[in-house]
């Protein structure tokens, strides 16, 4: 409470003095701004009479240095422009004199809630809006939602399909929802069914026995036994033969198995995580992954957005490697220029983070330097906007006019206007979308409606 | 233009009982004497100030003035809190400081420290019967 005159402070010290509040008094505006500094309150009651200074100054320099503090302004009664003077400066309220104990106490209690309320709201952005998580970097709006399915997803015991093209980190992901189980004291076992010859797979799965096969010299345990207790991860699981897929069905579904080369039956408790960078519907639909396979491990879905897709994550994620790399290469790199940036987010990143990281290594062991600049990245931004040209050149492909397939010959204006339209149709009105499709500006496409119109082509 | 004195000529109490009442229900009543007390100093305070240094500009008297409205307002003084708006909006509209040398603005404080004086008197016999009689405290307008 900054209030010069003692009567009216002690009068407000008395009407708080059974609320829950601590209330620290100063009736000048040097110590006020003094004890703003050093204890940082939450609200200040602010009487805009002192000695020293008027109460704006003081207002003004806690709306510029303390944003988190509110300001209730006392006034003499009448001084309306004051009041309105003070809440556009940004106080949070005004309080007229002769101040009563229960318009005071309504005041405080209002923006204590506020205070509360904004407490609450900085827990939740601090919980749903996070940066990294479980190795994870990135804080867009679709990793937000893969880390709540992810966190989701790890107490259960339900089988978990990871789908995401390379390079987005699904055996991170993996390694995440193992870490987040029960599991996690247990081990964490990844099979990566492509890089694993398919003779092999079964024995790398099952384990075998001695003398099971050519090169067996000693009973070996499988995937399947080591990860007992925990979680077995096979990666690019659509990768795996048919022949296989029916032995490891039954496996998930019993519990049981032989190692190769035994007929005994063991059992194990494993979770297990299935990824691949292929679309698993597709491969069931052709024949390459049983369907019943697919049904049995689909349980809990969780899709990896490409980077393109997470474009507001590209450059943390770059500031994240460039740090990281930095340190290891034992350069100095401290940023990016405004250029690399922007480069960096004009790019597609067909290799996702994968490839970010590799081209950000091979930029640091390069290059000595500070700052990376646009010509250090090597990136072909043509080629990759050739490649996103030919995406929307096959959209247009779809409305491409009906003319060309005809053999008469039409007016020019007709062909244009017919491309037109057909865009605008297809866009369902959006007439933006039309000409970005249409890659021409929009002010062209107002235009020649415009144009036409005039000219009683349209109506 | 005169200082609007009907104020002081008025019917209103030197000291409210209904304000003093309602002060006692907020802050509870065994503060009341100690707050009042707070008050006379300084309504003391301010009559030391207007007789041995006065302010010598329009501005330094409306700073006076200013405080001494609200207070008087709170702790229920209403003709005090009256006379001193009245004073403090002629200083405003005068932008010259001549104005304080005037002798309507010197008739304005004289009378203005005569309210002061007669209003500290009659607080002070207020405080002197709730500190005899803490339990039925004053019922009336003084």
């Amino acid at each position: 409470m900054v209030e010069d005159t003692l009567a009216m402070a002690a009068l407000y010290q008395a009407y708080l003095k059974d609320e829950a509040y601590e209330l620290r008094h100063v009736d000048t505006g040097a110590k006020a701004i003094e004890f703003i500094k050093a204890q940082q309150p939450d609200i200040i009651l602010l009487d805009l009479h002192l000695p020293d200074m008027s109460g704006m100054e003081i207002l003004t320099h806690v709306q510029e240095h303390y944003s988190a503090c509110s300001v209730v302004v006392m006034t003499a009664h009448g001084s309306v422009d004051v009041a309105v003077e003070a809440m556009r400066l940004g106080a949070t309220d005004y309080l007229a004199k002769p101040i009563s104990a229960e318009r005071l106490k309504v005041t405080l209690k209002n923006i204590s809630k506020l205070h509360q309320l904004d407490l609450l709201v900085e827990n939740y952005h601090k919980e749903f809006k996070r940066k990294q998580f479980q190795g994870f970097i990135g804080s867009s709006m679709a990793m937000q939602s893969v880390y709540r399915v992810i966190e989701s997803a790890a107490p259960s015991k339900a089988s978990v399909f990871i789908t995401g093209e390379s390079g987005t980190g699904k055996e991170l992901c993996a390694q995440a929802i193992h870490e987040l189980s029960s599991r996690k004291a247990q081990p964490l076992i990844t099979l990566n069914c492509a890089a694993i010859p398919s003779e092999l797979m079964e024995s790398e799965i099952f384990g075998h026995v001695k003398g099971a096969f050519t090169g067996a010299f000693s009973n070996r345990k499988g995937a399947a036994e080591l990860a007992d207790g925990g979680t077995l991860f096979l990666d690019e699981l659509c990768e795996m033969d048919l022949s296989l897929q029916s032995k490891l069905l039954r496996f998930i579904q019993t519990g049981y198995f032989q190692r190769v080369g035994e007929s005994r039956l063991r059992k194990v408790d494993v979770r297990f995580i299935s990824a691949t960078n292929r679309e698993p519907l597709k491969e069931v639909e052709q024949g390459r992954f049983r369907e019943d396979l697919y049904y049995r491990l689909h349980v809990l879905p969780v899709h990896l957005p490409p980077l393109r897709e997470r474009s507001e994550d590209v450059i943390e994620i770059s500031e994240y490697f460039l740090e990281a790399l930095s340190r290891e290469e034992q350069k100095n790199f401290q940023g990016f220029s405004a250029q690399a940036k922007a480069k960096l987010l004009q790019y597609q990143w067909p290799g996702n983070i994968r490839q970010l990281q590799n081209t950000l290594h091979q930029l640091v062991v390069i290059y000595d330097s500070t700052i990376v600049e646009a010509e250090m990245l090597a990136l072909d931004i043509s080629v990759n906007n050739q490649r996103q040209n030919e995406q929307n050149l096959s959209k247009l492909e779809a409305i491409k006019p009906e003319i060309e397939c005809k053999s008469e010959v039409v007016p020019l204006l007709l062909v244009e206007k017919r491309a037109i339209e057909h865009a605008i149709e297809y866009c369902e009105g959006n007439i933006v979308k039309a000409a970005a499709l249409l890659e021409v500006n929009p002010s062209t496409v107002y235009r020649k409606l415009q144009s036409w119109k005039q000219k009683g082509l349209i109506e | 233009m005169k200082v609007d004195e009907s104020s002081l000529t008025s019917s209103q109490p030197h000291v409210c009982a209904t304000v003093l009442e309602q002060l006692a229900k907020d802050t509870g009543y065994e503060l009341l004497p100690d707050l009042l007390a707070i008050f006379i100093a300084d309504l003391e305070q301010r009559l030391f100030v207007i007789e041995h240094s006065p302010p010598k500009t329009s501005l330094c008297w409306q700073q006076q003035l200013h405080p001494l409205k609200s207070t008087s307002a709170t702790y229920g003084a209403m003709r005090l809190s009256d006379y001193t708006q009245a004073l403090e909006q002629r200083c405003k509209q005068q932008v010259n400081d001549d104005y304080c040398e005037s002798l309507e603005f010197k008739n304005g404080i004289e009378n203005l420290r005569n309210e002061l004086c007669s209003v500290i008197q009659s607080y002070k016999s207020y405080l002197s019967q709730l500190q005899q009689n803490p339990a039925a405290s004053c019922q009336q307008d003084m």
